[in-house]
């Protein structure tokens, strides 16, 4: 970085993130009262009670303990949740272990058994279970106590198959460790590092697609787990109620594979570093690592947490190995970045703050959750205003800012060209494709799904935000003289296609949302891909330069073509799902609107062709025959090297395969997407 | 549940169909990455004609795939009962999320059929053309556009729904492209464009359609009986001797469960299985995850072939026009008279403003786009098929929607009369061979829409065919006798006055007066684009940028400033802190009981 100051105020900032969520996990555990009930796991262990496979079936045992004076009547045991509030899958049964009916009286000191038992189908369609068993007693000063279960139908990995997500999250990390230990052994800038990294970012995406092949589409929140599969829940600090929670489900299946994938072309399409390669290889790692974490994370802390890490990961990659311009590209990002923290941890402050009393994966009991699927299970409507606006549109307002910031948005869209054009190549891949992906899932994850009331009240705002996004970006897409600016700009363009879907709450508007991230995060990685090799052969990207590929480099000029189809949404390709399936969700809801998004469109249709025709069409410009930097290739520019070919040709494969074929991708996050819509929208879910 | 009937097209399902577009994209994919690299790297001149000879090879191969394979489903199809004469595959599933069905299906049809004949005739004739020619430079090109050219009109008129039709367009409006930057860049750039436009159009078209068949309608908006808001009609379509039958054609990969049977009674799509006679009652399970669809009980009675029509928004044509047929006992057309009663925007509005938007984009995509200095073989398959038939197709396609809309049938004939006189504009603007030529670039799309709304399909397709044909033919002609350009017509004494001088100096005038209007109204709309994007541009660069620059740059600068004073200890220090905190947090984490 060229102001190494503000790297340091950067980790300044990180330090002080982890603190504060660290902190208070060595404060005083929350008191205890004496209570007269006390459940209990055999051998005295801490819950959750983990359900082991038994007689047809996976069974747990409880023990309730009347530790008063006085004789305790325990007048209900049973699962948490009803027909209305699905909580756990089905097939689950509580009773009392010598087979009494599901209350008792219990004398001082005296004991009795529960037997929790889960009996899924042969072959499963729900492959966990994960809930609470509720007692309700005379023992007013608990009230309501709960122990958590779960219960896990084996993966066929053993422990890997179980935390999945956490590895997926921690694989990465390796590259970390891996590139401290070398600098501590005084072996700077070793190669080795970025072998390690190529190599883990091979095992992150092979267990990423394992992951995508346990996923079992079609599995909804009225399957139980809230609609999520690969659960791993933990207390992680209990004294603010937070929880290692992860897990995936429709919404955010294909987004952890693609970012496992650009993860790897990041670092295969791009040659790496030329100084100080083992810390940016580092940086690299620690982005995707984030990334993937933001996606499955279910606890606002482990979200904002990881969110966090992505903004200083992207801020020391852009400022530590970009351009001259590089420190102001990142001073601009940390800005942008700061606003939208800033707001965001003032929503998830908000949000948790007004949930109610609830219980952790071990059945403690919390004040308030910070769990996502819990907060979707809290009313908002009825909480008092903040500085006199109504709750749910101040807290909306909050949680909109950062998504706005990280999506971006216009106006907030102001960090993401400079980043794209100063920062290294490699980071730009992640940044455009699987980062800015960030904003809007978030919207779907915790503003749809945690704040339907908020989302309702600014559906229209947020489908109008995004149809002026595409208009803006698409005008400014038409005059920009560099590729890079340019992808920044279709990027925006494909962020505001997806705010208009997530706007219309239709199940086809938010699927075109998911679908247009993906989509868009193949076509940006491609476009950016072919940005690098550019770059490296010439050091510009300016399209006026640049003419004539098509003659000189068909390969990378055949790449450049379905990089920016891609980005179009041209028919046949993988991006044509995301605005036929926003446009024809959009229309319902917001015909006006969904008239201008497909004017808008063709405005960004004559963007892309500019750059089409710069680049692609007309004669190489003659200065380059004797230009410095193509003289090792005898004044030709040379075709894409098969190193660029391995990163990129199966990027493009993809796009061509899921354009005809998007089943892999709508199949899996169908369940996802009609649940978001369903929360948001009742009338939508009852549609035929 | 009451019983329903309609003249619903009865179909037969076949596997094969997608070998009508197979070898043109093949030949394709050959031509463009194994040809054209091979011809690259040929030298001497035995070389180079060795791998020309092979491109032509693979050219006239993959069009006489195509031809053949048509040939043979047009045997397949003559073979079937009248009743029966339409081929269905559903090749793959595309989008089935919340409402909208959008697979990848083809449909064969004997307006499918007449229209994948005349553009393999249009395509061999040329192929033919090409063959006999003297190798060009860059042979492997024109090899390669006849094929995208073929393959991009076959899929858009075997589509069976908008999805597979916009990937028809979009291959044929790259053609377009490529033939119209032949020799001039910015204007294949302009065809692209145009593409841009009538894929859009065709896109608001079909959302409109989709929400006119209620889409993301509330629940008492859909104004049928509730039997059949539930989704699936059950409809009667014909008695006979023998067994009872079921069919279902819509939704593909949906499973159909008979009475309480636990396992599938078959996958749609599938046609006239038989089932016993009787009551039934047939649950529909979509495979998207929603709930059931229960349709009964229906009584089936022997001989008779029931139908299971899926209701709602969709984006598949014979879907629509399945629903659109059903009928009460009273023989009236329950599904659109509920799509033309519906509030709000209104049924007939939404239905005349889908047809204005396909006409829209049927305009866009076709008249238009012949280039005026293109090779003529190639043009000719341009003029003949692959862009001037594609538009008026595509509303010969929906024609099941011109009921709902009064004096449709007058608005497309009126269309097409002013697309006719402008290509008779644009030809007295020419002289020679290149006015007939230029009068064969417009004159199809608007007869044939003149046809479609006088006379109907039955005519639309035959003047389809001749005026296909007969344009086609004329760009041949004129570039065997090497007359692309200024082959004056041979005047006769007699006619001197009239026919020649006459036309030419109005058509020279009505040229000028064209090309300023055109290329005025052209220039004002690019420079009005290109002047808004630069003002956004810049704006978004100095204004809405400016503030966060400001604050980056004073963050940058002060950085830089507090950089000396600090230094490495800080550096060391806060690293050192960060380790600390990170660990604690993981022991913490990983401690027994969190």
């Amino acid at each position: 970085m060229r102001t190494p100051l503000l790297r340091r105020c950067l980790l300044v900032t990180m330090a002080l993130v982890l603190c504060l969520a660290c902190a208070p996990a060595f404060a005083a555990s929350a008191s205890h009262h004496a209570g007269r009930i006390v459940l209990s796991l055999p051998g005295g262990v801490r819950g959750p009670m983990v359900l082991t496979p038994g007689q047809g079936g996976w069974v747990g045992l409880l023990t309730i303990t009347n530790v008063g004076a006085e004789p305790l009547i325990v007048s209900r045991v049973a699962i948490r949740g009803d027909e209305d509030d699905v909580r756990s899958p089905a097939r689950l049964a509580v009773r009392f272990a010598d087979g009494a009916a599901t209350s008792a009286t219990l004398g001082p000191g005296a004991s009795k058994d529960v037997v929790v038992s889960w009996m899924p189908e042969k072959d499963p369609r729900v492959r966990q279970a994960f809930g609470h068993v509720v007692v309700t007693s005379t023992d007013e000063d608990a009230g309501e106590v709960a122990m958590g279960f779960r219960a896990q139908v084996p993966t066929g990995l053993g422990w890997l198959g179980t935390h999945a997500l956490s590895l997926l999250i921690g694989l990465p990390l390796l590259v970390v460790l891996v590139a401290g230990a070398s600098r501590i052994a005084g072996r700077r800038d070793t190669p080795a590092v970025r072998r390690v990294a190529i190599g883990t970012a091979i095992v992150e995406l092979a267990l990423a697609l394992w992951v995508y092949g346990r996923f079992v589409p079609d599995v909804g929140r009225a399957d139980g787990n809230d609609g999520f599969q690969l659960v791993e829940r933990t207390v992680w600090v209990r004294s603010i109620g937070a929880e290692w929670y992860l897990g995936v489900d429709g919404a955010s299946i294909a987004l952890v594979v693609l970012a496992a994938g650009l993860g790897l072309v990041a670092l295969v399409a791009v040659r790496g570093a030329d100084r100080r390669s083992d810390a940016y290889h580092a940086a690299l790692a620690l982005l995707a690592s984030a990334l993937v974490a933001a996606l499955v994370a279910l606890d606002l802390v482990v979200l904002f947490a990881a969110w966090q890490l992505v903004l200083v990961a992207l801020v020391m990659l852009v400022g530590g190995w970009g351009t001259t311009r590089g420190s102001r590209a990142a001073a601009k990002l940390a800005t942008y970045g700061a606003i939208g923290s800033a707001a965001m941890l003032a929503a998830f402050v908000a949000m948790s703050r007004a949930s109610g009393r609830t219980f952790l994966v071990d059945g403690a009991t919390v004040a308030h959750t910070l769990s996502i699927p819990e907060l979707a299970r809290t009313s908002f409507a009825a909480r008092g205003p903040i500085l006199g606006i109504p709750f749910v549109e101040a807290t909306w307002v909050l949680l909109f800012v950062a998504v706005a910031v990280a999506t971006p948005v216009v106006p907030f869209h102001g960090w993401l060209p400079e980043a794209l054009e100063e920062g290294p190549p490699g980071a730009g891949i992640m940044l455009a494709g699987v980062a800015v992906m960030l904003g809007p899932y978030v919207l779907v994850r915790v503003g749809l799904g945690a704040m339907p009331e908020g989302a309702r009240w600014a559906g229209a705002s947020m489908a109008a935000l995004g149809v002026l996004s595409v208009v803006y970006a698409g005008l400014c897409a038409m005059a920009q003289r560099d590729l890079r600016r340019f992808v920044a700009y279709a990027t925006i363009a494909s962020a505001g296609v997806s705010l208009f879907g997530v706007g219309a709450f239709t199940p086809e508007g938010i699927a075109g949302a998911v679908m247009g991230l993906f989509g868009h995060g193949l076509a940006a990685a491609t476009l950016l891909g072919v940005a690098a090799a550019l770059e490296q052969r010439v050091r510009t990207c300016e399209l006026a330069r640049l003419g004539g590929l098509g003659e000189e480099t068909p390969a990378l000029a055949g790449l450049t073509a379905l990089g920016l189809a891609m980005s179009l949404g041209v028919p046949g390709l993988a991006g044509f799902w995301a605005p036929l399936l926003t446009l024809l969700g959009g229309f319902a809801r917001h015909p006006v609107l969904a008239s201008l998004l497909a004017m808008a469109l063709v405005a960004a249709a004559a963007a892309h062709l500019r750059v089409a025709r710069l680049l692609l069409l007309g004669r190489v410009e003659p200065s380059w025959r004797s230009n410095p930097y193509l003289e090792a290739y005898g004044g030709r520019f040379p075709d894409a090297m098969p190193r660029e070919l391995a990163a990129l040709v199966p990027l493009v494969a993809l796009a061509l395969l899921l354009g005809l074929w998007p089943v892999p991708v709508l199949s899996s996050i169908a369940a996802g997407v009609r649940d978001a819509s369903a929360t948001v929208d009742p009338t939508s879910a009852a549609a035929p | 549940m009451p019983d329903y009937a309609g003249p619903l097209q009865q179909v037969v399902l076949s596997r094969t169909l997608w070998l009508v577009v197979a070898g043109p994209i093949l030949a394709f994919a050959w031509l463009a990455f194994v040809a054209r690299t091979r011809l690259a790297g040929a030298r001497g001149a035995d070389a180079i004609l060795r791998e020309l000879a092979s491109a032509r090879l693979a050219g006239v191969a993959g069009v006489a795939l195509a031809t053949a394979a048509t040939l043979a489903h047009a045997v397949m199809l003559a073979r079937q009962p009248s009743s029966q004469r339409a081929l269905f595959e559903h090749v793959a599933r595309g989008a089935r999320i919340g409402q909208v069905d959008a697979g990848l299906d083809l449909w064969l049809d004997v307006r499918a059929l007449t229209a994948c004949g005349l553009a393999c005739a249009v395509v061999l004739a040329a192929a033919l053309f090409v063959a006999t020619r003297p190798p060009p430079d860059r042979g492997w090109a024109m090899w390669a556009w006849l094929q995208l050219a073929l393959a991009g009109a076959l899929v858009s008129f075997l589509a069976d729904g908008f999805a597979t039709l916009a990937i028809g367009w979009a291959v044929a409006g790259a053609a377009g492209a490529w033939l119209a930057g032949w020799y001039d860049d910015a204007a294949g750039v302009v065809a692209a464009m145009r593409t841009a436009v009538a894929l859009g159009m065709m896109l608001v078209g079909a959302a409109l359609l989709f929400r006119g068949l209620g889409g993301a309608w509330e629940d008492n908006e859909y104004a049928i009986d509730a039997d059949l808001a539930a989704g699936v009609a059950p409809v009667h379509v014909g008695s006979g001797t023998g067994e009872a039958s079921l069919t279902m054609t819509s939704l593909p990969g949906a499973l159909v469960f008979v009475d309480d049977a636990r396992a599938p009674f078959m996958r749609a799509p599938f046609v006239r299985v038989p089932v016993p006679a009787g009551a039934h009652v047939f649950r529909v399970r979509a495979g998207d995850g929603s709930d059931d669809v229960v349709v009964g009980r229906v009584q089936v009675d022997a001989g008779e072939s029931l139908a299971l029509v899926p209701l709602g928004p969709t984006l598949s044509f014979h879907s629509i026009a399945d629903q659109l047929a059903v009928r009460d006992r009273q023989g009236l057309p329950v599904v659109r008279r509920a799509v033309e009663a519906h509030v709000g925007p209104g049924g007939v509005a939404v239905v005349a403003g889908v047809l204005l938007a396909l006409l829209g984009a049927a305009g866009a995509m076709s008249a238009w786009s012949i280039p005026a200095v293109a090779p003529r073989a190639l043009a000719g398959v341009a003029s003949g098929v692959t862009t001037a038939a594609l538009g008026p197709y595509l509303l010969a396609r929906v024609d099941f929607l011109f009921p709902s809309a009064q004096h449709t049938g007058a608005v497309v004939a009126s269309v097409g009369a002013a697309v006719l006189l402008a290509a008779v504009w644009r030809a007295l603007g020419q002289l020679g061979m290149p006015r007939w030529l230029a009068f064969a670039g417009g004159a199809p799309t608007g007869l044939t829409c003149v046809a479609l709304g006088l006379g109907g399909m039955s005519s639309a397709m035959q003047v389809m065919v001749a005026t296909g044909l007969a344009s086609s033919a004329l760009h041949l002609v004129a570039a065997r006798r090497g007359e692309d350009e200024d082959a004056p017509l041979r005047r006769e004494s007699l006619d001197d006055a009239v026919l020649v001088r006459v036309p030419e100096r109005l058509g020279a005038l009505l040229a000028s007066m064209e090309r300023w209007v055109v290329e005025s109204v052209a220039s004002a709309m690019a420079a009005t684009a290109l002047i808004a994007a630069w003002v956004v541009a810049n704006v978004d660069q100095h204004v809405v940028a400016s503030p966060a620059d400001v604050v980056a740059s004073r963050v940058e600068r002060a950085a830089e400033a507090i950089e000396p004073l600090v230094g490495a200890p800080l550096g060391r220090a806060i690293w050192a802190l960060l380790a600390v905190v990170a660990l604690a947090a993981l022991v913490y984490a990983a401690w027994p009981g969190g």
